[in-house]
């Protein structure tokens, strides 16, 4: 029985030593001006597992706690959009010494990061010389089951009800995969079968000549697209 | 008059402007409705003060018709325009979300909580749209939700009433795939009216309701619908059928 106890003991305390309470406050600031929904994150500092985070207030101010795991090194992160983020690293100890441990942070700015992170939605059509390339995300909706949709809404394409294209009214002779020509003038095979969510471009080449060799020496009518898988 | 003292009255008139945290982020919601698939794009308004959210008409409809009929393959789709448009306005500074919701055609003005969102972030990494991200979790009135978030973009921003994560939420989707939502696009130099940021004009005179309320009025027209669905009606030329009405879920269940 008291074997039994002990081991009770023993576990009890294991548990009230994994997991502690800590709580963290102080401000972020940039020069005189104080930052205000700052994120404030407390990790571990091995795999950078989050603890705890939370924001600063309209004075800057923030105000975080969490419970602590038995790590010995912690990452206490204060970041802002356009400022660089600040990492400080506290040692256990150093966590637990007060009942709050206090740390103000100061960033400094980072105008690169604006356009680090600004986002363009890729372009629809761009034309280059004689080769027009459509961007496929950016016409296909939900609804579309088949290429062969998607491509009758690209501007300067037209789909016949044979499953015929017509790129600037011109019959397209061939449909190529990656360059490579696998159906000849069958190509509805590929346009009525293939998800568009596989394709990531269309490439309408004008002037095809098929041997690169030739390309250039002779004069050619030709118009294939070119199917550029993701 | 001398150069430092005209270089001073001119940094006094033009003041240094610092960058503050302001910007436009665009997300699209894909929902499965009993119609099919629907895409709807967002636009989000946001500054340190808090952020709105418009929905992005996908027809641009003249302002001065007030209703409007667009004929489609011999289907009549009525499509009634109202100033009162539709919006999610986060009110960061007084922790406050206002926003609209429609009801067969009539909008309300309600008033919910902010940041009451019980996340749970997991341990687990993707990259996503080329931001490595990070999963939480989260079950909210009904739905359990699968959220990914870049810590690289601190904005505690998201879709819909989403938001209070230690960075920008990229995707998140509910557990049946039937409200799914994809960061398109953000641009931290937009230049806005920072006005904008207020509850519409439109809506000075309405007096906001609680979530709860409009749940309550929600359920009452279901109710009412159920009902109307099993009358029998009988057409002039002696024809008769029962109304049916399809409606599309919603996000929240309660």
């Amino acid at each position: 029985m008291h074997k039994y106890y002990l081991s009770l003991f023993l576990l009890l305390t294991q548990f009230t030593s994994f997991a502690q309470t800590v709580k963290i406050k102080g401000d972020v600031t940039s020069g005189t001006k104080q930052l205000s929904s700052a994120s404030v994150q407390l990790k571990t500092f091995t795999n950078e597992d989050l603890i705890c985070y939370g924001f600063s207030d309209e004075e800057g101010n923030y105000n975080i706690n969490g419970q602590i795991d038995q790590s010995d090194k912690f990452l206490l992160i204060a970041a802002y959009i356009g400022y660089k983020r600040d990492t400080l690293i506290i040692t256990r100890g150093n966590l637990l010494k007060q009942p709050v441990f206090q740390h103000n942070f100061s960033l400094t700015e980072d105008k690169k990061q604006l356009d680090e992170i600004y986002i363009k939605a890729p372009v629809p059509v761009q034309v280059n010389n004689d080769t027009t390339k459509y961007n496929v995300e950016r016409f296909t909706s939900p609804e579309d089951r088949n290429l062969e949709s998607v491509i009758k809404k690209m501007p300067g394409m037209e789909v016949n009800k044979d499953g015929i294209i017509f790129f600037k009214g011109k019959r397209i002779s061939k449909v190529l995969l990656e360059g490579d020509d696998l159906t000849g003038e069958g190509y509805k095979a590929i346009t009525k079968n293939l998800k568009p969510e596989f394709v990531e471009e269309v490439q309408a080449l004008e002037h095809y000549v098929e041997d690169n060799l030739l390309k250039g020496i002779i004069n050619s009518d030709d118009i294939v697209l070119n199917l550029k898988v993701k | 008059m001398n150069k430092s003292k005209i270089l001073s009255i001119l940094f006094s008139v033009f003041p240094v402007v610092v960058w503050a945290q302001k910007g436009t982020l665009n997300y699209k919601l894909i929902q499965d409705t009993p119609f099919g698939k629907n895409e709807i794009n967002y636009i989000t308004y946001f500054n340190t003060m808090g952020s709105i959210e418009f929905g992005i008409p996908k027809y641009k409809i003249n302002s001065t018709e007030t209703i409007s009929q667009t004929e489609t393959k011999g289907e009549y789709k009525m499509v009634v325009v109202s100033n009162k448009k539709l919006f999610i306005f986060k009110n960061l500074a007084e922790n406050k979300l206002t926003l609209a919701d429609e009801l067969s055609r009539k909008r309300y003005l309600i008033s919910d909580t902010l940041n009451s969102l019980k996340w749970r972030i997991t341990k687990e990494h993707q990259k996503i749209q080329d931001y490595s991200c990070t999963k939480a979790i989260l079950n909210f009135r009904g739905r359990n939700y699968t959220v990914w978030f870049a810590e690289s973009i601190p904005l505690s921003l998201g879709p819909w009433k989403f938001g209070g994560l230690p960075g920008l939420i990229i995707k998140i989707s509910d557990s049946e795939n039937k409200f799914v939502y994809e960061l398109t696009g953000i641009d931290l130099k937009a230049k806005f009216d920072d006005g904008l940021l207020n509850v519409p004009q439109a809506y000075q005179m309405d007096k906001p309701i609680t979530h709860q309320e409009f749940m309550n009025v929600y359920n009452e027209k279901i109710e009412h619908y159920k009902k109307m669905s099993r009358v029998v009606t009988t057409g002039a030329n002696g024809s008769y059928g029962t109304a049916t009405v399809i409606l599309a879920e919603k996000q929240e269940k309660f």
